[in-house]
């Protein structure tokens, strides 16, 4: 039987997650051969760079096979299909507030990181350069890219020290970076931030019906449970590893889409008011999922949403990368071993 | 013509009207069944409550700063998080009226609104007492904090004019000193004028010298400090350098002070609604809030 992955419908059930893994220390001399530079990428997580499809069409098949079973280890599939996400709504000063509305969305097949982006995995990029890659950079951006700088002055985090994240910190995941860091390294992978109504289908696992999708309030369930995630409630007060919480996992078994740090998305705020536009003061992109210290528990549900300036490097905002089907290489699936076959004409 | 008209005498009644019920805040009398006392207009309901040995009579503490520097929701937010007891300073609420202003405000955080500006009437400022249950380290202890009206207290400091501040800031054990980081930020020196303005006037109100507000504890807090993350790190340095007479004049006038950052919304942005400029919390992240008064109250006499 001859189905290529990215047009696969099916959502896999939930497998054992396994734990992100520390980018590889790269080779002090660069790789001499094309072998070796595709060894080195596998090491450090950019896999979905090697599913692109012009460079799918020349690895080798053990090479796509470690390639396409890093891709389903460490993402989850999402099918396409319909989600519904609340628009953000605020009331003229005095009136009543409204029934929440929302905007039916259609999301096309996506593959989203189970894990939020850790240190480790984030100090690969900026070793190896990924502060000085202009190709990496929204255009606008690349001039003022040399201010985004540690504690120390070097490139990297807001509070990392001398280009180096706290060794205690390995596992969890970055902040302090703003929305141009976080989009340049999910580059840096081939991959690309969520948009806001991925995220929003990966955390409420909607159920299309004959009416309404139902869709849950929590990745969880519908009911609030603060040992599932860590937020205020939770007694933290800062970050955790981003593989704890296990009980808080999504139906497809991404974990933290909840609580521990707020998610930069590469969608924009939209606020309305009385069915119109309201214009934020300044442009703002959406980040969703809560943080260690978001304090109401109405303010951690899937679909709620915050949002903050492309520049703000915060404490408790990181991010996790998506990747669409479509960008990567149509993949023929015989049991357990990919191959890698011509695209349809 | 004289009419005659035949009244019901309630002697218990008259007796009751004839004792003056002094005011816990300014010790004015008013009538018994007064909800308010009608000089200064603090609820009556804390001199019943206050009532009983002079040692464990409730502390004043005053929450100042100018208009708009954000005491309603720092006091809002303080309180709630007091009363989740998820942290060292376990406090239970006395009367229900303390819970006015929680109940209000935080609904409003819920929904990413910040609290309406308190009116300079006194009649509308909300008043609350909490009781600070005891452990082995601590006393058990309570404290009387109202929602002051930033405006009132900034003609309070021109005119001295209002008896519920007099009353208050003589009675007043400690307090906090709100400064706005956000302006302070923008460039904008209005607070620490007015920083220097507080401190000069509490000074002035010593009558005598044991009591004088040169012993008398205050935190000096900065809010809205969100937006300069090296202020909620080291509040004392940022103080030194954005505040620089406030700083001073701290340190010439008041022997227990201490400086503290405060943020309650994560983030903070203007929306044009209907014409209006609604700011609105982007989300509700506390931080450094309970440190005060947790300072505050260990360093009172």
């Amino acid at each position: 039987m001859r189905f290529s992955w990215r047009r696969s419908q099916q959502a896999r059930p939930r497998a054992a997650v396994a734990a992100p893994e520390p980018a590889a220390a790269m080779p002090s001399s660069a790789p001499q051969s094309r072998a070796e530079l595709v060894e080195v990428m596998l090491r450090s997580g950019r896999w979905a760079l090697l599913l692109r499809p012009a460079l799918a069409k020349d690895l080798s098949l053990d090479q796509l096979h470690r390639a396409f079973d890093a891709l389903r280890e460490h993402s989850a599939c999402l099918p396409a299909g319909i989600v519904h996400v609340d628009r953000w709504q605020i009331d003229a000063p005095g009136s009543e507030s409204h029934c929440p509305e929302y905007d039916p969305i259609e999301v096309e097949t996506v593959y989203l990181d189970r894990y939020a982006v850790t240190n480790n995995q984030f100090q690969a990029f900026v070793e190896q350069g990924g502060y000085r890659q202009e190709s990496l950079w929204q255009p606008d951006v690349w001039p003022r890219v040399i201010e985004f700088v540690d504690s120390t002055g070097c490139q990297g985090p807001r509070d990392w020290i001398d280009g180096q994240h706290a060794a205690d910190f390995r596992q969890h995941p970055v902040v302090g970076i703003n929305w141009f860091e976080a989009d340049a390294y999910a580059r840096w992978l081939g991959k690309r931030l969520p948009t806001s109504a991925e995220w929003v289908k990966a955390a409420c696992s909607p159920l299309e019906t004959e009416a309404e999708p139902i869709q849950r309030k929590y990745p969880w369930s519908d009911s609030f449970d603060h040992g599932r995630a860590n937020l205020w409630s939770s007694g933290r007060a800062g970050t955790a590893a981003v593989d704890e919480f296990a009980q808080g996992d999504s139906l497809e078994g991404v974990r933290q889409l909840i609580g521990n740090v707020w998610e930069w998305t590469a969608s924009g705020v939209e606020v309305w008011s009385h069915g119109n536009k309201a214009t934020p003061s300044q442009p703002l992109k959406c980040i969703r999922g809560g943080s260690f210290d978001t304090y109401f528990d109405s303010q951690t549900t899937c679909q709620f949403q915050s949002g903050d300036t492309l520049l703000a490097r915060r404490h408790n905002i990181g991010f996790r990368c998506a990747v669409s089907a479509y960008d990567l290489a149509p993949l023929c699936e015989d049991n357990a071993a990919p191959e890698l076959v011509a695209e349809a004409s | 013509m004289t009419h005659y008209q035949t009244l019901p005498m309630d002697s218990f009644d008259l007796a009751r009207y004839a004792v003056q019920v002094p005011c816990f805040v300014c010790g004015g009398g008013n009538a018994f069944d007064a909800e308010r006392c009608r000089h200064c207009w603090a609820p009556l309901a804390l001199t019943y409550q206050s009532g009983g040995k002079k040692s464990t009579a409730p502390r004043m503490l005053a929450v100042i700063g100018p208009p708009r520097c954000g005491k309603t929701t720092y006091l809002s937010m303080l309180t709630d998080i007091l009363s989740r007891q998820q942290n060292a300073l376990p406090v239970l609420a006395r009367g229900a009226f303390t819970l006015a202003l929680q109940q209000q405000s935080v609904d409003l955080l819920a929904r990413r609104r910040f609290p309406k500006q308190t009116p300079p009437e006194p009649e509308h400022w909300n008043w609350m007492h909490y009781q600070v249950t005891g452990s082995r380290r601590r006393r058990a202890c309570e404290f009387i904090m109202p929602d002051m009206s930033g405006a009132a207290f900034a003609t309070e400091l021109e005119r001295k004019t209002s008896v519920t501040v007099q009353a208050f800031l003589k009675k007043c054990t400690g307090a906090l000193v709100m400064v706005d980081a956000e302006q302070l930020e923008r460039g904008d020196q209005t607070p620490d004028f007015f920083g220097m303005k507080v401190i000069s006037h509490l000074h002035e109100l010593a009558t005598r010298r044991k009591t004088s507000w040169k012993y008398r504890p205050v935190a000096v807090v900065f809010t809205k400090a969100d937006c300069c993350p090296h202020c909620l790190e080291d509040p004392r340095s940022y103080a030194e350098i954005h505040t620089p007479g406030l700083f001073r004049h701290c340190q010439q006038r008041l022997r227990k002070h201490a400086f503290f950052a405060a943020s309650i919304a994560g983030g903070s942005v203007d929306i044009a609604v209907d014409g209006d400029v609604v700011p609105v919390a982007l989300r509700i992240e506390p931080r450094g809030i309970s440190q005060p008064l947790e300072w505050l109250l260990s360093n009172l006499h």
